[in-house]
């Protein structure tokens, strides 16, 4: 018998993708887009191979014990050994130390779904321990909106349509929001232009009808030259500087002693060009800005965040229907807080009471190498939904403090090489097989994600293994976790959902399987103009016109090479990029180089280059083009079906000038690494 | 009088290099791992001061002189009244002559059965009036099925060929193009 | 507006709508006007020639007709004015006048109804009822064409399913078989014919009636003519004597009716009915080589020697070796808006004389001299070397292949 089931496949992606899943048999024979789905209708390559990685021989669904880090002497234990003996250590941390700040949690965005948040729920309910949290990405984008808006607001993503000229400041939808194009070829179609500034020729940026190389990591200056030119040429919008500004007269002082020329030395775009495009922004309306996450990925993402957003501003884009920021908003999701409530045991005290013990210990994301020095030190550490070693920067960093850490559980589908460094592992069920809810941050669509098979093999669902932990740890150590145990997996999902309810107009999430339901946010924010800022208005970035005189950073690198990184298209961040699913689809990854550079360090295509700088060496395959500047190299991220290096073990640890006001700890800045070439 | 020969209308201006029309197509044929019928190239190459840079999906070009057809030493190939170009399973061999005769690279060799695959322009669905699975699948609209002599009849703007792509025209591949628009661009000092 | 009607004409419509035939009513205006009177198809094929005197002219398989000065104008069957056309027709004995008049309505051609005599022979009562029989007869073309029409489509798509394999078992193709009273054993030849494409409905008609004995059965697919002939009974050794002596009579039939620009390609003997599809490749490759090389009319594909070896060889490795061998030409070519492919082609096409290949192209020997350096330094290559020669050939006969279609 043929059944059909709703899923919705939760990476961390604009799409949240809605699926119709058909299973025969107990088996998944087929998964398409679901018709339903208003914003996306069609999946993408990742999620069509989703049903091979489901079934893929490289799966894990059995617990594994590993002797010895990294040896790969792994033996398959059963469930009751791995939760006895994970429960035993927990309780042995806590005999030992009195507290629990030895155990780690990393858990990021690997899985979507409310139900991961049971992960956090569990490490709440045993006592305060040490969280990894923030975000290496948003965590730059999102303070520097909530700077200069008061917080992270967006129109619905349908609204580009409306739009005269859309502009694509270092993201590539092409692979990255495949569904957003639909709506810029239709804005196209209807007469609106679209620009793309990348210092790649992106696919994105070849489909565009006015493409900006520009000089990496000098976001800021060309937003400021464009600001210039802006102020110079009077197109600007008075009503919205003098009514719903704050700082603008600042701005403007600042603006006044912008010299174009210098611009233009630094950027490597001419004054000419730069006139244009600021022309084409002044006189096109409304005008909307896609900031993408190269620009923030910088050392001053930050601030060029603030100046880019300041040209929707100072045009008067902001509230207005085709106009404003498209980035990233939360709150669809401000609502979810059962796991989050949930306290310790025997503690009555909040988070906010001082006192010696106050509530967890937080660390950045990605900064694992400052595990090691942390004092209680850490003696536990849970992965969920993450794979440090290769996405955090300095991967080297990272396995050493896998390895100096005593015991390491990584939950996972798949031997990461992060898992690689795990004494348990723990299979984790597919999105395929537990039921779950997702709702999108970009289009605010929520969809549920029903179970439409067994889990494979052994493997469980992160809600059940945490379940089952916190009843283990009880029954050795009675009181150890307060984890609601008796409460079923749907009934957290009607706590989790039942202030969600009125705002998507359903009595019951079971509804969302056959309507598509998006959370009631405003389709075009800021329309009354009433800023969410403490003074209520829009806030020009002021602490570059407070007196700093070295406006312009410095090149941070002593390698000649600055190099960036693009995601391939069959790859979201790690995952799929060891997968065997995406076997003879996705290219492997490789390094492209303009030819004179190849020429220079004597390689042709397809021969091999060791990129070097002070933290590794990897040797990767040449790919020329010409569309390369001279200055960068860029490692296109492909899939590997044996790895042989970790990409990120050349990638520097650098923050971002922002991150504090949204996350506890700056982004990272990814693309402000240098290298070197030789021929290997 | 012009016979009925279906194929694909490719847009380059759409198409994102995405491959979801790679993936759409091996589900549906329940394709093994490392199989595909279609194939997304990369073309990058200058003009002058511009790069052009555009992908080209293809598949299966359901030729009017289909290479495959006549070296099959099985007679396993058949063309359709409609144009479309069947391989009958049953009675491949997996000999490969088609695999490697075919000047678009449109047969594969299925690892599972060891016998030749092929697109079929999802022909179960066209009888029922669906689209093919991959033209269903792009999210952008670059891939259309159409009948190329109803289209040429009509004489709209489409082309035969693409800057910098050579590809064999004496099979008369059933595939046609939009003519590619080039964006200003403006390159680094 | 009154007509008169003359008896013929009343006359001939109700002999045609007892059943009588084309030849009949002819037969009768011959009678009247005591001349000799043919009937031609569109493509001047004579369908009946009719002499009241008994004598008869050798006019052949088509009546040479001349465009006369009234073609253009609208046939009114019914004006009192005179509607004919006046020509001659050069024969052994010297020149034949005649009259005719153009079978036709706004958008379709039928035929001529052709009459020996010059127009000063005619009586006005004579030139009335063959204007006004005339219509009969396109009455009469018409009927048969709609009947052929309606058979030949049905005809077409059972060829089209013989030749492109598109049945599921032998049994259905016995049954096609015999729907074109053909044998499903062999030996059958094949031809495609590929003339331009406002000409191909004529063309098809102006093929030879009789082959081996047998009539040869035309179609057209995909926009090309495909000729099937039985040779059954021929010997293997006179096989394409017989073939090329056909296709001769073709083209001159076709050149006879003013259809220039014309290939014919002829594929392998199918042994059976259900071989016939690997020579009916092999023949719509024959005409694309022809065309792509500019060989003969009448190409049989085994004779394609080098170019069918490199057709045949597998395309992919085809391109890869042109790719390799040209890519840099070609690329230099679109960067820099030159066009040293062509220098390069022109310069082996003319067998690698400067001289002459400078001429052709109309540039001082120097500046080739100078574009063949530029070529020898981007291919990385020696354009006086033979071995180099010869692989520059080979691409460039690749790449014809590839910028052929394009128009």
């Amino acid at each position: 018998m043929e059944l059909t089931y709703s899923n919705v496949c939760p990476s961390d992606c604009r799409a949240s993708c809605r699926i119709k899943t058909k299973v025969r048999n107990g088996k998944i024979v087929g998964i398409k887009g679901d018709p339903l789905d208003e914003y996306t209708k069609t999946l993408c390559v990742k999620g069509y191979a989703q049903l091979n990685k489901v079934y893929a021989p490289d799966r894990i669904v059995h617990p594994m014990k590993q002797n010895g880090k990294g040896t790969g002497r792994w033996e398959q234990i059963s469930w009751e050994q791995a939760l006895t003996e994970i429960a035993k250590k927990l309780i042995a941390v806590k005999k030992r130390n009195n507290n629990l700040f030895p155990v780690c949690l990393n858990k990021y965005l690997g899985n979507m779904g409310l139900l991961s948040k049971s992960i956090e729920g569990f490490f709440n309910s045993i006592g305060f321990i040490t969280k990894m949290v923030g975000s290496p990405c948003v965590a730059t984008g999102v303070s520097a909106l909530n700077l200069s808006f008061g917080k992270c607001k967006k129109p619905f993503p349908e609204d580009m349509l409306n739009a005269d000229l859309i502009i694509i400041w270092g993201g590539n939808p092409a692979w990255t929001t495949t569904h957003q194009m639909r709506y810029i070829f239709e804005a196209r179609e209807k007469g609106a232009k679209l620009v793309v500034i990348d210092p790649v020729l992106t696919a994105t940026a070849a489909r565009s009808d006015f493409y900006i190389q520009i000089k990496p990591g000098r976001d800021l200056e060309l937003a400021l030259g464009i600001a210039k030119v802006l102020l110079d040429e009077d197109l600007i919008d008075r009503d919205f500087l003098i009514g719903y500004s704050n700082g603008w007269s600042e701005f403007k002082a600042l603006l006044e002693k912008v010299d174009l020329a210098q611009i233009e030395a630094i950027t490597d775009i001419s004054v000419v060009e730069i006139r244009n495009l600021a022309r084409l922004i002044g006189n096109s309306k409304p005008m909307t800005i896609w900031l993408g996450a190269g620009v923030q990925h910088t050392a001053t993402g930050g601030l060029a965040f603030r100046v880019i957003s300041a040209l929707s501003a100072m045009t008067g884009n902001i509230g207005v229907s085709g106009g404003n920021i498209h980035y990233a908003t939360f709150e669809a999701w401000e609502f979810a807080g059962e796991f989050a409530s949930i306290k310790p045991a025997g503690t009555t005290t909040s988070t906010e009471n001082k006192g010696e013990v106050h509530g967890h210990r937080y660390i950045g994301t990605g900064r694992f190498a400052e595990l090691m020095f942390l004092e209680p030190p850490i003696d536990f550490l849970w992965v969920a939904y993450h794979n440090p070693v290769a996405q955090a920067p300095d991967s080297n960093a990272v396995k050493k403090a896998l390895d100096s850490i005593e015991t390491v559980v990584v939950a996972d589908q798949f031997l990461t090489s992060t898992a690689e460094l795990a004494d348990y592992f723990l299979p984790v069920a597919s999105h395929y097989e537990y039921e779950d809810i997702v709702v999108s941050y970009w289009h605010y669509g929520a969809a549920i994600n029903q179970k439409a098979i067994e889990p494979l093999g052994e493997s469980r669902s992160d809600f059940e293994i945490m379940r089952e932990l916190a009843i283990k740890l009880n029954k050795l150590s009675p009181g150890f976790s307060s984890f609601p145990v008796k409460r079923l997996a749907s009934d957290w999902l009607n706590l989790e959902m039942e202030p969600q309810y009125p705002r998507l107009g359903i009595a019951d999430y079971h509804e969302l399987i056959d309507h598509y339901r998006r959370v009631d946010l405003a389709e075009v924010p800021w329309q009354d103009k009433k800023f969410m800022t403490p003074s209520g208005k829009y806030e020009f970035p002021l602490e570059l016109a407070l007196g700093n005189n070295d406006l312009y950073v410095g090149e941070t690198g002593i390698y000649p090479f600055r190099l960036l990184r693009t995601r391939n298209f069959a790859t979201h961040n790690s995952q799929y990029r060891v997968s065997v699913c995406m076997k003879g689809l996705s290219e492997k990854t490789r390094v492209l180089l303009h030819p004179e550079i190849a020429n220079l360090i004597g390689v042709e295509e397809g021969m091999k280059v060791k990129i070097y700088n002070q933290l590794n060496e990897i040797v990767l395959p040449a790919s020329l083009s010409k569309s390369m500047p001279t200055d960068i190299v860029v490692v296109y991220l492909g899939c590997e079906f044996e790895q042989e290096f970790e990409f990120n073990s050349i990638i520097a640890l650098v923050d971002t000038d922002l991150g504090e006001e949204y996350a506890d700890g700056k982004g990272l800045a990814f693309n402000d690494t240098y290298v070197n070439l030789v021929r290997a | 009088m012009l016979r009925k020969q279906l194929g694909f209308l490719f847009d380059t201006n759409r198409c994102l290099g995405c491959r979801t029309c790679i993936t759409a197509c091996a589900e549906e044929k329940g394709l093994p791992i490392g199989v595909y019928l279609r194939n997304v190239e990369l073309h990058e190459l200058r003009k002058g001061a511009q790069i052009i840079k555009y992908y080209l999906s293809t598949a299966c070009n359901h030729c009017s002189n289909p290479e495959c057809f006549r070296l099959c030493p099985e007679h396993a190939l058949r063309k359709r009244r409609d144009g479309i170009v069947l391989l009958n399973e049953e009675r491949c061999t997996g000999c490969g002559i088609c695999v490697r005769g075919c000047p678009f690279k449109g047969v594969a060799m299925n690892t599972l059965t060891g016998k030749a695959v092929k697109c079929d322009l999802c022909q179960e669905k066209l009888d029922e009036k669906k689209l093919p699975v991959c033209v269903a699948a792009c999210p952008v609209e670059a891939l259309r099925l159409i009948d190329i002599s109803e289209v040429e009849s009509r004489n709209l703007d489409i082309v035969r060929r693409l800057p910098g792509v050579a590809k064999i025209q004496i099979t008369r591949p059933a595939i046609r193009y939009l003519p590619l628009r080039y964006g200003k661009q403006v390159l680094r000092l | 507006m009154k007509i008169s009607c003359t008896s013929q004409f009343i006359h001939s419509i109700m002999v045609l709508a007892e059943g009588h035939s084309i030849s009949f009513i002819a037969g009768a205006i011959a009678k009247e006007v005591g001349k000799t009177v043919l009937v031609t198809d569109a493509a001047n094929r004579v369908l009946t020639i009719h002499s009241p005197v008994g004598g008869t002219h050798d006019v052949g398989a088509f009546f040479p007709l001349e465009p006369g000065k009234n073609d253009k104008i609208k046939v009114n069957y019914f004006s009192e004015e005179n509607g004919l056309s006046e020509g001659q027709w050069q024969t052994k004995n010297g020149p034949v006048s005649y009259v005719y008049l153009q079978l036709k309505v706004p958008g379709s051609h039928y035929g001529n109804l052709i009459v020996l005599s010059s127009l000063r022979g005619l009586t006005a009562t004579q030139k009335m009822t063959i204007q006004q029989v005339a219509i009969t007869i396109l009455l009469a073309l018409k009927a048969q064409l709609d009947q052929e029409t309606e058979r030949t489509s049905f005809m077409d798509e059972i060829v089209y399913d013989v030749l492109y394999n598109n049945y599921d078992s032998k049994l259905v193709l016995y049954e096609k078989a015999k729907h074109l009273h053909w044998s499903v054993d062999g030996p059958y030849g094949i031809a495609v014919v590929d003339v331009p494409l406002d000409k191909i409905l004529a063309a098809k008609k102006t093929g030879p009636s009789q082959f081996n004995s047998f009539k040869p059965v035309y179609t057209i697919i995909n926009e090309k003519i495909v000729v099937i002939l039985s040779l059954i009974n021929l010997p293997n050794s006179s096989i394409k004597g017989a073939i090329t002596e056909f296709g001769k009579e073709y083209l001159s039939n076709l050149n006879y009716n003013f259809i220039k620009d014309v290939r014919m390609g002829i594929g392998a003997v199918g042994n059976s009915l259900a071989d016939l599809y690997k020579g009916y490749q092999e023949a719509k490759i024959a005409v694309e080589l022809s065309r792509a090389f500019d060989m003969g009319s009448i190409c049989f594909f085994d004779e394609m020697g080098f170019l069918k070896f490199i057709f045949t060889a597998p395309a992919e490795e085809l391109q890869e070796f042109k790719n390799r061998i040209l890519w840099k030409v070609v690329a230099y070519d679109l960067e820099m808006g030159t066009d040293l492919l062509n220098t390069l082609r022109t310069y082996v096409d003319r067998r690698a004389q400067v001289a002459s290949s400078a001429k052709s192209l109309f540039i001082h020997e120097n500046t080739l001299r100078n574009r063949l350096k530029k070529i020898e330094e981007l291919l990385d290559m020696d354009l006086n070397q033979v071995d180099h020669l010869v692989n520059i050939y080979i691409a460039l006969q690749i790449s014809n292949m590839d910028d052929y279609g394009e128009n």
